[in-house]
């Protein structure tokens, strides 16, 4: 069976410096990791691991967001 | 407003004080709109259950999230500053239970000229099982 919705396993949120109202952010999301897990019934899991840094308008790095999202696939969806 | 607390009163091994709430379509809903999270199977027991094939509505990961800063913010006071919050959605609990999160002082310490500790951090369901553990580090003011 294929899940069609990835599932968040996985959030972390690392603060650096405060952030205020009026301040300007601007967000650098990257695909941070992928892997692959074997499943009992012969599909697999696939952990996806997204991380933003956020810079406020001086470029100061104020946050770092990570999150893990599961998702499923079964043997059919594999061929 | 909460009592503000200092670095020196803290000792390893200190517990934070719990925030529970049971956790209705209200709460579910609300904090749907403020996340925009509009997801059915948060929302709608006809879909979590028939289409979802979910036990019943699940409440989002990151309002257990949002209940563990409360009880660290409501124990830290205004000048409390959490400055890292990792969580792991491990089980999932669903509407109308009321769940509770809790915290641990494991770690105090100075880094950098802050005073931190080091929390483990969790959400209990009513029967008391660990379904969303995670850490924190809180930064605190110093009497000295």
């Amino acid at each position: 069976m294929l899940v069609d919705r990835a599932r968040v396993r996985f959030d972390e949120y690392e603060l650096f410096e405060p952030i205020r109202a009026g301040d300007v952010l601007t967000a650098h999301p990257k695909l941070a990791d992928l892997e692959e897990k074997p499943r009992d019934d012969g599909g697999a899991m696939l952990i996806v691991t997204l991380q933003a840094d956020f810079y406020n308008q001086d470029g100061t790095k104020v946050l770092t967001a990570r999150q893990k999202l599961l998702r499923m696939y079964g043997p059919e969806h594999l061929q | 407003m909460a009592e503000q607390l200092f670095w020196e009163d803290v000792e390893e091994g200190q517990e934070v004080p719990p925030f529970s709430q049971k956790v209705g379509y209200m709460e579910l809903n609300r904090f749907a709109g403020a996340n925009e999270e509009l997801v059915p199977i948060h929302m709608d027991a006809d879909y979590a259950k028939n289409v979802a094939k979910l036990p019943d509505v699940i409440i989002m990961g990151n309002l257990k999230l949002a209940y563990i800063a409360n009880a660290i913010t409501d124990w830290a006071g205004d000048e409390g500053w959490i400055t890292k919050l990792a969580i792991d959605y491990r089980k999932m609990d669903t509407v109308n239970s009321t769940i509770t999160a809790k915290g641990k002082v494991t770690k105090k310490y100075q880094q950098d000229g802050k005073n931190l500790v080091d929390l483990d951090v969790w959400v209990e369901n009513e029967a008391g099982e660990v379904t969303t553990p995670g850490s924190a580090v809180l930064s605190l003011p110093s009497r000295g």
